[in-house]
């Protein structure tokens, strides 16, 4: 299967500061990839870089086989919902769409319309007036009328309420489905990404930390409590001691049939936030090794 | 492309298209000023005609910044406030056709109003131009020359060129401060500073003509005095009639015998110029100013001729609209490479 998105030593400074440091991926097509890590990870960082919005500093991106926002058939080829979905506040919702109309020589106007209907948005509604969920709905009709073979959604549903959040993700779903486009979507909320993606990109502290398939993800890691300092297999996300024992949360594939040990399994949220922690790791192991 | 950059721009395109509207018929209500011989004298004694003359004047001088504040600053900095950039660039349009679509469509609508006002105003004043450069005189603005720096940047084709300066400025401020607001008052503040320095350093340096003349009674226009003469009044400022009529003076000054600009004048030529009992007019003594000739001391006048006001035009303007070109070349630059 093709590539989506491919990158090689990616990584975008500001000043001294990385926001995006050393990232190297390759996200296959056909999925609905979820981007999730804390606020100001960099997960805005790779997506702006993924549509030519930002220059990385060091490194090189591909979307879809070709430099973001390039030339305009690789800016057709991707739609993009921008963080806080923004829209033109005086402009119609009609107007809305006869943008979209006007900018995009594959714009399907047919679909346009029928979710603008379906979604009960009147046509002559100034986009100022509509709702947060509403206007993330025509952003989103925006991205997804303009037929792209990769649609990225950076924080779409952040500002959104939980009802609305659901609609949204699942809206976003339907015309997955009934499009067979990839998707790229971020989020700082596994709970947001674990129903609607199959593939999860982890990025921790300008660091990509995980990537793959969500099965995969889920089955190859385990939670280990036994003994305490005798070693574990498999490679270390945390560790956590007390006295008489150790708790890992390790990466492994494979049976683990010493009886010291006791298995547990993971959810994704607890996955993700094993990786999410072992950021503030070094200075516990400093501790313990003076005690 | 051009659908959107209208829809975006309808507003503030009626707002100054309507303003321009208003200044062109004012022009035509009170009708240009009549012919003949008389015609400066007549223009003075009409004060609606000249009531609208200064005031469509001074609106032609602001045109230009207004354009540059409201058309030129928000193109790109109203689009970074909003967001609606992230919107925008990502539709299946390079940011560069966006950019060159807008400043186009935009800079050229912008350069045509202007334009457009500067050749009816060129039209309403053309009887009083020729009838100065004919050796008319008067005073107040229909004793002006066009050459004159204010009226010059007020009609005729500059300020076109003005205008796609401040609109390409704007433009760029706009993209570079990313903030409408300080955008709007740096672009006012540049282009003012840049209408102020541009006849003394650049217009008046371009191959003026210099005379230096023996100042007599007959070709003395100014005597300026501190007190009357028999209180110890002395000299503080003497000029002679411009050379040409119509000419843009930009140097009027007396200089000694080896051609140095003169600071104090010899107390006597204050006595040179004595009051008329009978008549308006001052009496100058012919000896007198045969001494002040013989001690050397010459009047040299710089100027411009009537003659080159519209060689001058054509060059001013297209000198703009490069540097405007310019200012978006580095628009271009700034909105593909820093801005996100």
């Amino acid at each position: 299967m093709s590539t989506v998105l491919r990158a090689e030593g990616l990584g975008k400074r500001y000043g001294r500061r990385f926001a995006l440091e050393d990232c190297t991926l390759e996200v296959p097509a056909g999925h609905v990839v979820g981007l999730v890590g804390p606020n100001g990870a960099g997960k805005s960082t790779l997506l702006n870089m993924a549509v030519g919005m930002l220059e990385p500093t060091v490194g090189t991106i591909e979307v879809l086989g070709g430099v973001p926002a390039s030339s305009p058939s690789q800016l057709a080829k991707v739609g993009y919902v921008a963080q806080d979905t923004p829209t033109y506040g005086h402009l119609s919702v009609g107007d809305h769409l006869e943008l979209g109309a006007r900018l995009n020589p594959a714009w399907d106007a047919e679909l346009a319309l029928r979710r603008i209907e379906r979604l009960g948005l009147p046509l002559d509604q100034r986009a100022r007036k509509l709702s947060g969920g509403q206007r993330a709905q025509l952003a989103l009709t925006l991205g997804i009328a303009k037929r792209p073979e990769l649609l990225i959604l950076d924080e779409p549903v952040a500002s959104l309420d939980p009802l609305a959040r659901r609609e949204f993700l699942q809206d976003l779903m339907e015309a997955v489905a009934e499009q067979e486009l990839s998707v790229i979507l971020s989020s700082h909320l596994v709970s947001d990404l674990e129903r609607t993606c199959d593939y999860l990109i982890v990025i921790v502290d300008s660091r990509v930390r995980l990537a793959g398939e969500m099965e995969d993800i889920v089955s190859s890691h385990v939670r280990l409590t036994g003994p305490r300092d005798v070693g574990h297999p498999g490679e270390l996300v945390t560790a956590r001691h007390t006295d008489v024992q150790s708790t890992y949360v390790i990466r492994y594939r494979g049976p683990i049939s010493d009886p010291a040990w006791t298995v547990g399994q993971l959810s994704l949220e607890d996955i993700v936030l094993a990786y999410m922690e072992r950021r503030a790791e070094p200075a516990p192991r400093a501790l313990e090794a003076i005690r | 492309m051009i659908w959107l950059t209208w829809r975006q721009f309808r507003f503030p395109a009626v707002t100054v298209l309507a303003a321009a509207a208003v200044l062109a018929l004012l022009l035509l209500a009170v009708g240009a000023p009549s012919a003949g011989d008389q015609a400066v004298q007549l223009l003075m004694a009409d004060r609606t005609r000249v009531d609208a003359y200064t005031f469509v004047s001074i609106a032609m001088l602001l045109l230009p910044a207004v354009i540059g504040m409201f058309w030129g600053a928000p193109l790109v900095a109203r689009e970074l406030e909003a967001g609606t950039h992230r919107l925008v660039w990502n539709q299946s349009v390079t940011r560069t056709r966006w950019l060159l679509t807008k400043v186009l469509v935009i800079g050229l609508s912008a350069m045509a109003v202007t334009a457009a006002l500067g050749l009816i105003l060129t039209w309403w004043t053309h009887v009083i131009d020729d009838a100065i450069i004919a050796g008319a005189d008067g005073q107040g603005i229909a004793g002006q020359a066009r050459m004159s720096p204010v009226l010059y940047a007020a009609r005729g084709l500059v300020p076109a060129g003005y205008a796609a300066f401040a609109f390409a400025l704007g433009v760029l401020l706009g993209t570079v401060l990313r903030r409408t607001v300080p955008a709007m008052a740096l672009t006012a503040a540049i282009f003012a500073v840049v209408q102020l320095i541009v006849p003394p350093l650049v217009r008046a340096h371009l191959d003026p003509i210099t005379h230096t003349v023996v100042v007599t009674p007959a070709n003395l226009a100014g005597f300026l005095l501190d007190g009357p003469p028999d209180q110890d009044g002395v000299v503080k400022e003497l000029r002679v009639q411009s050379a040409q009529a119509g000419a843009w003076m930009i140097a009027n000054e007396t200089v000694n015998a080896d051609g140095d600009s003169v600071g104090e004048y010899p107390s006597w030529l204050a006595t040179c110029v004595q009051p008329n009992p009978e008549k308006m007019e001052p009496l100058a003594d012919p000896a007198c100013f045969k001494r002040f000739a013989d001690a050397g001391y010459r009047q040299r006048v710089v100027f411009q001729p009537a003659s080159r006001y519209w060689t001058f035009q054509v060059t001013e303007t297209i000198g703009f609209t490069l540097l405007a070109a310019g200012l978006v070349g580095l628009t271009f630059f700034w909105v593909r490479r820093r801005v996100s």
